[in-house]
């Protein structure tokens, strides 16, 4: 009796055979496409050389715009991925020299095209490409952009608009990146920081506006925005804010005046100390470090038993930027306190800055 | 007699063609994944991660024992890394040798006070030490535990809300963490992310960082280089996307604090505790009782370099111990096997990793068996067994192939056209004995585990000297 019949063992034979030649056919195909890959990278690295010089040259003056473009023209492809990292290696100014190159090659009627794609990695891309290479004609159809299906189209669409300096598309922008998450209101506040100054008149105006209703998200990265901003047009704002019924939009407007560094908000802020919300005390306390809220270190020195572990670290780490007098407290709290954890915590921060004596090498040694 | 070798032939040649056609399956979906990610990507979003002061912070922990003569560059790596915000805990967990010592001459290390947050109990912290140069360098000495312990310790006076544990021997490429951590600005849902895992042997480091590629010299190590390609990266991105990655390997594993707190840290008393950790993970973000809006997500571009053995020895306590390992990690959260409670995970993970991982070599060492057996019962020619063994071969290679191709259409292609040719001749090679001893030792730490309930750590690996890493 034999297992494999006259049947099978041909079947066998036959696979065998075929995944010999599969794997040669493979062999082959893994060696062309390594020598091709080596080929490409090394002409695209000769080609990318010699283009930068004569980019680089032309924002610096020494060559003349009909050179650069000739160069350019020779690989378009390239170039443009060229001109894209070149320009996000410049200043605003100097990217307005590539913008030049770009305005002369037919990049940007190109990617207009490609930002209707039907496949939203095009539209992402080309939206992308268009805050380097764009002019006055990309900003209508990435302010439309700006409603695409797709969060990260937005968001490239707002990139876009945001390096292009388009001040007047602050409150779209906003309403744009409206997404859930905290990581998605800290990204969007970030895209409208790179704005600058230019940008806290209408973030300003989407607060004080009565009758428009925004979503708690889009409050939050206004705030946000104007904290990074360090906006003291915006203290009043956000002192009314701190009454809010949501305790993140109150968390928020603590962590922006405390960045805003406003020293007249400290009585307002002190109050949030005790609020019920651990996260809202902890930034509380953070802010009253930063304020240099001297006047409040008993309050900082009661925040040392807070039931959280953070708060009573942001209030030692407090303590301890408010220099001399906060140091004397917490020097006092490490054996005074009459809560066992704000003890530790004092001698913690005091050891972490290096200013209790130092036991230098492990005994064990 | 017959009929039972006839069962088993025909079980061994069934189980052989789901095997190979549920890894070709796995690449597939490993490559399709990785396109995907990189079409994802936006233009010069790293650049933008790494200048952000929004970019989450994290703690990066490496326990550590014995390993006086790797352990200062594994922490000049850590800290040489590219990422706006990030601290070193480095946990000692009671080395017998000189360790300690190093890392106090090369640091400066001074003593500290530190009062974490206790959550999950270990064994006493001896002393916490900063250092003069590097104030984001901890390192915590402990009473000798398990590698779990000693994380289970970082934890607990860690600041940052994301936690990346790498090994003692790991070398990470200096954005691998801001490739690391990208999916979590993506989406607050991911709950820990996993890196590609390739062999250190034979790369080049100048003061911590990656100054060159390179291969490892012996057969023994290229045969790992090609297993880490084709099992640890292209079929780990596979299961991934099916929602059953049970094995992050401990070498390169980013999670949020919360997150682990959550699962319970982890199990000191794991043979390997990333795979026990990992199939908890699973356990606790699948199961139907919670949300279920977490995710794990496997990042292809964040690489991290770990040493391989390249001694017999050595290579042979290793597998032994992975193997031991993994049938632990499985017999302990048995509850979840074919268990639809935990989607996906329970339904095909537990059931995979258990008949496709754990008991593989079983089965092939059976195939092995076999072959004398229809012999001498005159089942089967020498012309017809040789015949099956070039069969399974020839697939075997194929496969490998396969995912050397997707390898070399991304940026961990082979370095030179001599690494490369050394990596196609190990493709050929590998099956031509050391897949074999490979198995003899899983086979081996099977029976220990099972039958003797062996659960030490085996042999400790000896590293290779500094210099032979550094140009």
């Amino acid at each position: 009796m034999e297992i494999l019949s006259p049947t099978i063992i041909k079947i066998v034979i036959q696979a065998a055979i075929a995944l010999t030649f599969i794997s040669l056919l493979l062999l082959g195909i893994i060696i062309a496409i390594r020598w091709g890959t080596d080929r490409k990278q090394r002409i695209s690295s000769d080609y990318r050389k010699e283009a930068k010089l004569f980019v680089m040259g032309f924002i610096t003056g020494k060559i003349t715009k009909e050179e650069s473009l000739e160069v350019l023209k020779e690989n378009l492809k390239e170039g443009l991925e060229l001109l894209l990292e070149i320009g996000n290696s410049l200043s605003e100014e100097e990217r307005k020299r590539v913008r030049i190159l770009c305005a002369a090659l037919p990049f940007e009627e190109e990617q207009l095209d490609l930002l209707e794609s039907r496949h939203w990695e095009n539209r992402r891309r080309a939206a992308e490409s268009l805050g380097y290479v764009g002019g006055t004609a990309s900003v209508a159809p990435l302010k439309a952009a700006l409603s695409d299906g797709i969060l990260i189209v937005r968001e490239a669409a707002a990139r876009a608009l945001v390096a292009m300096g388009c001040v007047d598309a602050v409150e779209s922008i906003v309403l744009a990146l409206d997404a859930p998450g905290e990581m998605a209101e800290r990204r969007a506040a970030e895209v409208v920081t790179v704005l600058g100054d230019g940008a806290v008149d209408p973030l300003l105006s989407m607060l004080d506006q009565k009758g428009v209703k925004y979503t708690p998200t889009s409050i939050k990265i206004v705030i946000r925005a104007l904290g990074s901003l360090r906006a003291s047009e915006a203290v009043p704002a956000l002192v009314r804010l701190l009454k809010n019924s949501e305790f993140t939009i109150r968390l928020n407007s603590v962590r922006a005046l405390g960045l805003i560094g406003d020293a007249s908000v400290i009585p307002e802020i002190a109050e949030l100390a005790e609020d019920l919300p651990w996260e809202v005390r902890n930034v509380s306390v953070q802010a009253l470090g930063r304020l240099q809220a001297t006047e409040r270190i008993p309050l900082l020195v009661r925040a040392l038993g807070d039931p959280s572990w953070w708060v009573r670290f942001s209030a030692a780490q407090a303590l301890y930027a408010l220099g001399e007098p906060g140091l004397r407290e917490l020097q006092k709290s490490m054996s005074a306190h009459s809560d066992r954890y704000a003890r530790d915590m004092s001698r913690q921060i005091l050891q972490e800055h290096r200013l209790l004596e130092r036991n230098s090498i492990p005994s064990a040694l | 007699m017959i009929t039972f070798v006839l069962i088993c032939v025909w079980f061994v040649l069934a189980y052989f063609i789901a095997l190979h056609a549920l890894y070709l399956f796995l690449i597939i979906i490993g490559a399709l994944q990785v396109r995907r990610y990189q079409k994802g990507i936006t233009f010069a979003e790293f650049e933008r991660i790494a200048a952000s002061d929004l970019t989450m912070p994290v703690s990066v922990i490496i326990p550590i024992f014995n390993e006086e003569s790797i352990a200062v560059a594994t922490v000049q790596n850590a800290l040489a890394l590219n990422y706006p915000k990030h601290e070193v805990i480095v946990v000692d967990d009671g080395s017998t040798d000189k360790t300690m010592a190093e890392l106090v001459e090369a640091f400066r290390l001074f003593r500290v006070e530190k009062q974490g947050q206790k959550h999950i109990p270990t064994r006493e912290v001896l002393g916490s030490y900063g250092s003069v140069e590097h104030p984001n360098l901890l390192v915590v000495t402990k009473e000798n535990g398990r590698r779990g312990d000693a994380i289970n310790a970082a934890v607990a006076v860690s600041k940052y809300p994301l936690l990346c544990v790498i090994d003692a021997d790991c070398v990470l490429e200096s954005d691998g963490l801001l490739h690391m951590a990208r999916p979590f600005l993506r989406d607050s849902k991911l709950a820990a992310s996993a890196g590609v895992v390739r062999p250190s042997n034979g790369l080049q480091l100048k003061g911590g960082r990656i100054v060159g590629q390179g291969l490892p010299k012996s057969l023994l190590g290229l045969s790992q280089e090609i297993e880490y390609a084709r099992s640890f990266q292209w079929a780990r991105i596979g299961l991934c996307r099916l929602q059953s990655m049970l094995c992050i390997s401990g070498a390169l594993l980013l999670i949020k604090k919360s997150v682990f707190e959550a699962v319970g840290g982890s199990w000191p008393n794991a043979i390997t505790d990333d795979i026990e950790f990992t199939i908890r993970l699973n356990k606790h973000i699948h199961d139907r009782r919670r949300d279920r809006t977490q995710h794990l997500e496997f990042t292809p571009d964040a690489v991290c370099y770990t040493e391989v053995p390249e001694k017999f020895r050595q290579y042979a306590s290793q597998r032994n111990r992975w193997q031991r390992g993994t049938l632990q990690a499985l017999l302990r959260n048995w509850k979840m096997m074919l268990n639809p409670r935990y989607g996906m995970s329970g339904l095909f993970g537990m059931p995979f990793f258990l008949i496709f991982e754990a008991f593989s070599a079983i089965v092939e060492l059976l195939a092995y068996m076999l072959i004398p057996v229809t012999l001498i019962l005159g089942l089967a020619g020498a012309w017809e067994i040789a015949l099956m063994l070039y069969a399974a071969y020839i697939t075997g290679v194929c496969l490998t192939l396969s995912a050397i191709l997707l390898s070399e259409t991304g940026r961990l292609r082979a370095a030179s056209w001599q690494d490369f040719w050394k990596m196609i001749a190990a493709v050929f090679l590998d099956n031509l004995g050391f897949h074999q001893w490979h198995l003899i030792n899983r086979v081996l730490g099977t029976f220990q585990y099972l039958i003797l309930r062996r659960t030490d750590m085996g042999l400790h690996m000896e590293r290779l000297s500094p210099n032979t890493a550094t140009p």
